[in-house]
């Protein structure tokens, strides 16, 4: 596969929150609005590429007992620098993400990466896959946290897009999509639609229902 | 991926070699960006002192918080005896660097004149919250009987609830508030006891009592005997004022 396809895969067609549903938690929680989400997604996409650059480097190294261990210390330390940067260079920004950098050690997408890629690739195409895997996740991210701000605030990076109601306009803002519940609706749909177009991506029942009117509870 | 022999002595190595390798590079990115946070934490509370002095909005620009924080008169008080410590810098004079419970026995307080008469001073107070120490300002009006404005400037209060204690709505509850009665006692608390005087009393935040009403204790302790009590006397005398 050549170095361009690990970086349009993850996309569309292997994004990492649509067909993976990786990364959800942060998805859901920083996606109100623009400008946060951007810092956010680049956030993610430089501790994505520093994590996978370095497992790729050390994967012949890494002692396999504690190959976990080590990752997640690379991965956290990257953490701790971005979130330092960001406390000096965007401390607005940085205030409104408050614990969300942090939990970006724990961003399922970033272990995953490494896990199942950088262990086995050299560090160019895992720097790759990581731009790839970081950009389908900021395109997630930035667009519906457009149509998050767009429909909950009437703005776009705080600038006024639609003329509110107060001001004399017609648009009436919906708070709801000021709430996280209406990031699980809107990834929800984004998930629909897109199989619905790539059915290849819809996964085969693994099992047919018991009988009807029975609701599976465990997942 | 690794899957040759693995002894104990290498994979030793290699966790003290990751380890090494993280520790140098979060110390050094933490060495290289600490001036530049502490740069914004300055203008930070800078901002925090000039809202509460009623001059900069809580969105103005750096430059004229920095400008409207040095038409202020800082001085730097001595709690004890009230009296004016001369030969200090009070816009650069830190009490809370040093951290810790005790009071310190000298503090910086920000007086504003407005054609040579006082018209607000500020006064930083701090105390036990919830999980956090509070760091917050609390503007009194001229008489140094009414609350002019109260910006909290920094605390570690839980997310989304604690941090109430930043809401503007409540915020917009404080000034106006008296400290004293005419006999000199004083009543002013953060309380939902209706049987303080409304006129003396911030309520509550719902979902935030803990955190709030340890903004009213450390309110009261700062304006107590042991806090400005003896500086607003000293100051009000100065200012030539009947206190």
């Amino acid at each position: 596969m050549s170095l361009v396809r690990y970086v349009t895969e993850p996309l569309v067609s292997e994004n990492p929150i649509t067909v993976q549903i990786l990364g959800l938690c942060s998805a859901l929680a920083v996606s109100r609005s623009m400008e946060p989400a951007l810092i956010m997604a680049v956030s993610v996409i430089s501790v994505l590429v520093f994590s996978n650059l370095m497992v790729s480097l050390l994967r012949h190294v890494l002692p396999n007992s504690i190959r976990l261990i080590l990752e997640v210390t690379l991965i956290a330390s990257a953490v701790i620098v971005v979130d330092e940067t960001l406390k000096a260079y965007a401390p607005g920004i940085s205030e409104v993400l408050s614990v969300f950098v942090g939990l970006i050690i724990t961003n399922c997408i970033i272990l995953g990466r490494a896990e199942a890629f950088a262990l086995r690739h050299g560090p160019l195409e895992s720097v790759a896959d990581a731009l790839g895997n970081g950009f389908g996740y900021a395109i997630i991210l930035i667009g519906v946290a457009a149509i998050r701000e767009l429909l909950g605030a009437g703005t776009l990076f705080d600038h006024p897009v639609l003329p509110l109601v107060e001001a004399g306009g017609w648009f009436r803002t919906n708070h709801m999509m000021l709430y996280a519940p209406s990031a699980f609706f809107l990834i929800g749909f984004l998930i629909w639609a897109i199989r619905s177009l790539l059915p290849r991506q819809a996964e085969v029942r693994e099992y047919p229902p018991v009988r009807a009117g029975y609701r599976e509870t465990s997942s | 991926m690794n899957t040759g022999e693995e002894s104990a002595g290498r994979t030793m190595l290699v966790a003290v070699g990751v380890a090494l390798f993280c520790s140098a590079m979060v110390t050094v990115a933490v060495h290289l960006l600490r001036p530049v946070q502490a740069a914004y934490a300055a203008v930070e509370r800078n901002r925090a002192i000039v809202e509460a002095a009623g001059l900069a909005s809580a969105d103005a620009s750096d430059d004229t918080v920095v400008s409207d924080f040095l038409s202020l008169d800082a001085e730097v008080i001595e709690l004890g005896t009230g009296a004016v410590v001369e030969g200090v810098d009070g816009y650069s004079f830190d009490h809370w660097a040093a951290g810790g419970d005790t009071v310190p026995p000298e503090v910086p307080i920000y007086l504003r004149h407005e054609s040579g008469r006082l018209v607000r001073v500020v006064l930083p107070v701090d105390g036990r919250g919830m999980w956090s120490t509070i760091h917050a300002y609390l503007a009194l009006e001229a008489d140094l009987n009414t609350v002019a404005a109260f910006v909290v400037y920094e605390h570690g209060e839980t997310p989304g609830i604690g941090d109430r204690i930043q809401n503007p709505q409540w915020l917009s509850l404080w000034p106006g508030k008296r400290l004293r009665n005419a006999g000199g006692d004083l009543i002013f608390d953060v309380s939902d006891d209706p049987s303080v005087p409304a006129e003396y009393r911030v309520d509550t935040i719902t979902g935030a009592t803990v955190s709030s009403r340890a903004v009213g204790r450390l309110v009261r302790a700062w304006l107590g005997e042991d806090g400005y009590a003896r500086a607003l006397t000293a100051l009000a005398r100065r200012e030539g004022m009947t206190p």
